[in-house]
């Protein structure tokens, strides 16, 4: 955001916060102005979740009520102040919003949405139904007033509470947003496996991001109870969801000022579309399609194309990293990477693992040894079991017997995101980058593991924050550098040429300062310039320490970098060697010629 | 022990209603990935299509059948044109969702203003008069739904597993770009799918509204609740949505005689969380292995 | 947050579809209900009947020399929109009173704007909304009704089961909304005054279609009546359900029993069903109703009205309000709700003459006398026989 746009969107915010002296009108300030605000609080966290995560949730009406009774139950009952019950409130909302994450984790597209509708009608049943509680149906009435000595927050005057609660929670959104948290929150949208291969706990930020917006549903229930003095179980329906979702439509996902005119749209399109008279919701429905149809980005999207006819963002430089190359690949210290170099000379080992889908064994009590610094090649014809191989040494696949043993360690159960973190990183065989998300970004998402600062950082702002990420973005450049993408930093993945986008796979897997690099298939649709670039890109990863596994059918590739190399066919090792002697053997030969036809022949 | 009976049987009917819904459900998330959720809706205006139809019109309940079948298709077109091809341009499950919530709001409010906004009866062809069996009575309606519904699921199926056309959406349901390559043309096979489902709809209308009511408002919960009976039986079987039925329907009648009439739909959707949290793709979804 | 956008989308809209004419400084009435979704056919009676009121007052000329001009909003039975149409009709508006609402929570959500702003609200239909209960907090209380209350029609059904018919055992069945509840509490307090515990309380929601589980229960425990309190389409269902089961005993309920739905959607079913009424559209024997029923059928070409009772409760509530704004002599708030409170010349409505509806201290005014007990049959709602 170019700096004089930044300090317009300040002055704008600031000036809004002077409503009430502009106009009096209470349908203006207490009922419009201050349900947007409050609205715009949950769209904003309802954002994290579908903008951000990818996820859906038409449940949010559920936490939303949750927030609300919360407040209202200890305001009228226990007769708690404001503040306390307002935090008590949002605790309560993130309780709930980690009941409704829960099923995010292993569910997407119509399910999630069906847990989260199911989510939303019992948590409205049971404030129906818990009269002791509740009140059930007749709801809470004489909420106390917002009265703090001499402040007053009654009538127009709880705009002067909302709306900076506002600009509070829309800050908090887009600190995170665009934190390593958001990094992560998008890398996970992406591809949720190639997210947990760079290192990001697919648990700790599903759940997050539900319990996040779930916060932000709960404030935005406590405020609710203060607007008309009352609350109802009623308000709680499905419906309401679904006018979040569509206020977030509306005004575009991924934008604050997208999250206050969606909010603005639906407070005040209805009493506009009044001169319908009975026509009024079949208008509305018409102007959703019409967005949808459109307006794919909502208003926001629309201002932004607007907004991009006078404004060319700048291409981001990436001069300042190029000094910095030396320092791109960095070997690992400490406890494991001592016992990795100690252990026996193998950095990691597999002993007859095992896996059988079904009844078919595609990996059949392999014993594979990797030693460290060296770059091992596996081989073998289609369906021999490579790739299936990688995703056991990555945690993508548990498997059926046998293990796998890093630095003298037992993976046991890991999962990708621990593999990961514990030094095996991996590209895939088809890409698997995060498309919408720049070049730098994805190189970013690789670097997550040095971000050690908490939440509390991000939100705040921290000089750590701000340190660890300016370090994080200058690595991030250099690697890149390495690779020779830096030019391409601020270009959408998706975007790139193919060649390039192994590349910066490469380039991700290296962000994770990793023991070992797994490539699978790096060379696989490059013209014969870019794997000679690969070629000289894995002898480099080499020198500096860096062992590689290397899947690869393109046999020049292969023999030229490699130290050591294994065969598989069916599933099973059939020989093991320097690359001289397995040109030679004859079992190789007669499975590369016998059963496939793309064999080793065609390739050479 | 009577009383039991007659509370399965009850049961059994309003899970068929369900089931007869979801089923409508399940055919087009097999081509499309989606879910429409003015299903409801669909149903609804069926039933009103239908009471025009019959009595208004006079052409009986074959021809209330005939008439909701009709519109059925026409919405089937217009859902797949107007919400769905737009929506899956982008790649958000929010798009579809809200693109057929939107159709959902638009064909209440017509109905509203066609047929008004009141609940009316629907003459039921067999009459009011319930029959006996051992005791427990049941209502000529509800063994028509339960018979028609069998009819119609078994009829579908056999259709899907036989026909070319059936074929056709079983291949597109499967692989989009074979099926594409084998020269199947799919952007048909899918409005066709969707044609088939919201024709299901419609016509569940004018089979379940004599037992419910005719009106603009009758239809959205049982869209919601079919849509879980759907989910929890795995989109992709019949079978599992006749199961997540009866399950709906049974667990409903059983809470509210024993446990409370309050909480009478919750065991049901606790149920739903808990089956999907065990298994992500219903009862008798199919697991798919994640190539990468 | 008015935005230039919003502004000319309002100006185009209204430009479009024809605003209504202005005349000469009209006196604004609010008007909210549910015009769309589940309960609307109540909020369309009650619109039609203010209408059809307020289209007579304007033909002969208006009040002071001044036109009607009705504003309507639909709430669509959403809390928080009643309170935000509420606040449009009160401070963007600016009218000089608002008859409505429906529902209760929307009531609830939303009285106290019109309190604050001193522009009185003559409820109409809703029974549960609290009305002289609101002196408590606000001495200078600026809400009325012109509806039977759930007190008067809770004591009503249980004095025609109990003390008339003379049940011993009876079973309640109510919905879940805040009407169904609070018509069981009321029932709940007058059995009790009779010192009479139900022998089964359930619970039905909006759109259930099927009420075995509940008739079930009621049989089991024995029941000779069953009290029921929801609206006209899931009290069809409690009669379809007993015909299905084979267990017919009385049912006595709201005046909803009495909405077309009800009679419709339960046919020979819901016949000898009993509720109490302030209008009945089969009994109306003064020349004012039948004119009423009358003018409604041609003006909005419907045979029977969706829901008499509040299209009837519309009607007078506009009247009643007219002839207040006549007698205050001008429309400020206060002078309405002054003449409210002291109504000089009494009016001849539909549902029953009106002399002195009101006091300073009971805003409510219905009372006992004119609410009667309605049995449906052939069709329709029948006058009580003698």
């Amino acid at each position: 955001m170019p700096r004089a746009l930044r300090v317009l969107v300040l002055v704008a915010a600031a000036a809004f916060l002077f409503l009430p002296f502009v106009t009096q009108n209470p349908y203006y300030v207490h009922s419009v102005a201050c349900k947007v605000c409050i609205y715009v609080i949950l769209v904003s966290g309802l954002d994290l979740v579908v903008g951000y995560s990818g996820d859906v949730s038409v449940g949010h009406a559920g936490l939303y009520a949750a927030g609300a009774y919360t407040a209202a139950i200890l305001v009228t009952k226990a007769h708690w102040p404001f503040l306390p019950a307002a935090l008590a409130a949002i605790a309560m909302g993130a309780l709930f919003g980690l009941l409704l994450g829960v099923p995010a984790l292993r569910l997407s597209g119509p399910y999630l949405a069906v847990s989260t509708i199911a989510f939303g009608i019992i948590v409205q049943t049971v404030v129906n139904e818990a009269e002791n509680l509740t009140e059930g149906s007749q709801g809470i009435q004489n909420i106390p007033k917002l009265v703090w000595g001499r402040l007053n927050f009654e009538g127009n005057n709880l705009y002067f509470l909302v709306y900076p609660l506002m600009l509070l929670s829309l800050l908090a959104v887009h600190r995170v947003a665009t934190s390593y948290w958001g990094r992560a929150f998008e890398a996970l949208k992406e591809s949720s496996i190639a997210a947990e291969c760079s290192g990001i706990s697919r648990y700790r930020y599903k759940l997050s991001v539900f319990v996040l917006s779930a916060a932000l549903a709960g404030l935005a229930g406590a405020l609710f109870i203060h607007i008309d003095k009352y609350v109802g179980p009623t308000t709680f329906s499905l419906q309401l969801s679904i006018l979040f979702l569509i206020a977030l439509i509306f005004g575009g996902t991924r934008s604050l000022l997208g999250n206050v005119l969606g909010c603005l749209v639906v407070v005040v399109l209805p009493d506009v579309f009044n001169r319908f008279a009975d026509y009024q919701l079949m208008t509305f429905g018409g102007l959703l399609l019409f967005t949808l149809y459109v307006l794919p980005g909502g208003l926001a999207g629309l201002l932004r194309r607007l907004f991009g006819l006078f404004w060319k963002p700048r291409a981001p430089v990436a001069k300042a990293a190029r000094d910095a190359v030396p320092s791109a690949i960095r070997v690992r210290e400490g406890e494991e990477a001592r016992r990795a170099t100690q252990a026996g000379g193998t950095l990691l080992s597999t002993e007859r693992l095992t896996i059988a889908f079904g009844g078919l064994v595609a990996v059949n009590r392999l014993d594979l040894a990797i030693r460290p610094g060296e770059v091992h090649a596996l081989i073998g014809p289609n369906g021999s079991g490579k790739s299936t191989t990688v995703n056991l040494l990555t945690g993508v696949y548990r498997p059926t017997s046998g293990r796998v043993v890093l630095a003298g360690r037992p993976y046991g159960n890991a999962s990708p995101f621990e593999v990961s973190r514990s030094g095996v990183a991996r590209t895939f065989q088809n890409v698997a980058l995060f498309g919408d998300m720049t070049v730098l970004g994805n190189v970013l998402v690789g670097l997550h593991h040095t971000f050690h600062g908490g939440l509390l950082h991000v939100l705040l702002r921290t000089p750590r924050a701000k340190r660890e990420e300016r370090d994080a973005r200058l690595r991030a450049l250099s690697l890149l550098e390495f690779v020779g993408l830096a030019g391409l930093a601020g270009e959408r993945a998706r975007n790139l040429p193919y060649g390039k986008q192994r590349l910066l796979e490469i380039a991700r897997a290296l962000a994770q300062d990793p023991l070992l690099v797994v490539l699978d298939e790096p060379a696989a649709g490059l013209t014969a310039g870019e794997i000679a670039g690969v070629d000289t890109l894995i002898a480099r990863m080499k020198e500096r320490g860096l062992a590689v596994l290397l899947i690869e059918h393109h046999m020049d590739l292969v023999m030229s970098v490699s130290d050591a190399i294994t065969v598989l066919d069916f599933g099973e090792k059939i020989a093991e060697g320097i690359p001289a002697d397995i040109q030679k053997d004859e079992r190789v030969i007669s499975a590369y010629l016998g059963t496939d036809a793309h064999g080793m022949a065609a390739d050479a | 022990m009577t009383d039991l009976l007659q509370l399965i049987l009850s049961g059994v009917a309003l899970g068929m209603i369900y089931a007869l819904l979801a089923f409508g459900y399940s055919i087009t998330f097999s081509t499309s990935r989606t879910i429409n959720f003015a299903q409801g809706e669909f149903l609804m205006l069926g039933a009103l299509t239908g009471l025009t139809a019959a009595v208004t019109w006079k052409l009986g309940y074959a021809g209330a059948l005939f008439a909701s079948a009709l519109v059925g298709c026409v919405l089937g077109v217009v859902l797949e044109k107007a919400a769905i091809a737009p929506a899956l341009k982008t790649r958000s499950a929010v798009s579809w969702i809200l693109a057929t919530v939107a159709l959902g709001i638009i064909a209440r409010n017509a109905a509203e203003r066609i047929w008004g906004t009141d609940d009316v009866r629907f003459p039921a062809p067999l009459g009011d008069e319930p029959l006996t069996f051992l005791g427990v009575r049941v209502l000529p309606q509800e063994l028509l739904v339960i018979g028609a519904a069998a009819v119609i699921m078994s009829g579908v199926e056999l259709f899907l597993r036989k026909s070319i056309w059936g074929k056709a959406v079983t291949a597109v349901a499967a692989d989009k770009d074979a099926a594409a390559l084998m020269g199947i043309n799919v952007p048909l096979v899918i409005t066709f799918s969707f044609v088939l489902s919201s024709s299901i709809a419609a016509v569940s209308g004018v089979l379940v509204a004599p037992l419910t009511l005719a009106g603009a408002t009758m239809g959205t919960l049982l869209g919601t609740k079919a849509y879980a009976v759907a989910i929890v039986g795995g989109l992709q079987s019949g079978l599992g949505v006749l199961v997540g039925g009866l399950l709906l329907g049974l667990s409903e009648q059983f809470t509210a005689r024993y446990v409370s009439t309050g909480y009478k739909d919750t065991p049901g959707f606790v149920l739903l969380i808990l089956i999907l949290l065990v298994k992500p793709s219903g009862l008798f979804g199919k697991k798919t292995i994640k190539k990468v | 947050m008015r935005s230039p956008s919003t502004r000319l989308f309002v100006l185009l809209a209204g430009a479009l579809f024809g605003a209504q004419a202005f005349a000469a400084d009209p006196i604004k009435i609010g008007v909210y209900g549910p015009f769309s979704g589940g309960s609307s056919p109540m909020g369309l009676s009650m619109r039609n009947g203010v209408r059809l009121a307020a289209d007579e007052i304007n033909a002969k000329g208006g009040i002071l020399g001044r036109k009607i001009e009705l504003v309507d909003r639909d709430d669509q039975a959403v809390n928080e929109r009643g309170a935000q149409v509420m606040q449009d009709l009160v401070s963007n508006e600016k009218v000089a009173a608002v008859l409505g609402p429906i529902n209760t929570g929307v009531a609830l959500a939303s009285y106290k704007y019109p309190m604050e702003a001193k522009v009185p609200l003559l409820i109409n239909v809703s029974a549960g909304a609290p009305v002289n209960e609101l002196f408590k907090d606000y001495p200078d209380n600026y809400v009325f009704r012109i509806a039977a209350g759930d007190p008067i029609q809770a004591e009503m059904i249980v004095s025609e089961g109990v003390d008339k018919k003379k049940f011993k055992k009876v079973a309640l069945l109510c919905d879940d909304t805040n009407y169904g509840q609070n018509g069981r509490q009321k029932m709940e307090d007058a059995l009790a005054a009779r010192k009479i515990t139900p022998v089964y309380v359930g619970k039905f929601k909006i759109k259930d279609t099927d009420m075995t589980a509940q008739l079930q229960e009621a049989r089991k425990a024995g029941a000779e009546a069953i009290l029921a309190y929801g609206i006209g389409p899931e009290l069809a269902q409690i009669a379809n359900g007993m015909q299905k089961l084979g267990w017919r005993v009385p049912m006595i309920g709201s005046w909803t029993l009495s909405m077309s739905n009800f009679i419709d959607a339960a046919g020979p079913n819901g016949d000898g069903a009993t509720m109490p009424q302030t209008f009945i559209q089969r009994g109306a024997t003064s020349p004012k109703a039948k004119k009423f029923i009358a003018d409604y059928q041609k003006k909005f070409t419907v045979e029977r009205i969706p829901s008499a009772v509040s299209a009837a409760q519309g009607y007078d509530s506009m009247y009643v309000l007219a002839q207040a704004i006549e007698q205050a002599g001008g429309t400020e708030g206060p002078k309405i709700k002054a003449a409210l409170e002291d109504l000089k010349k009494p009016y001849v409505g539909v549902i029953a003459t009106w002399a002195k509806p009101f006091s300073k201290t009971d805003h409510e005014a219905v009372h006992r006398e004119q609410v009667l007990m309605g049995v449906v049959g052939k069709g329709e709602v029948q006058p009580p026989t003698k």
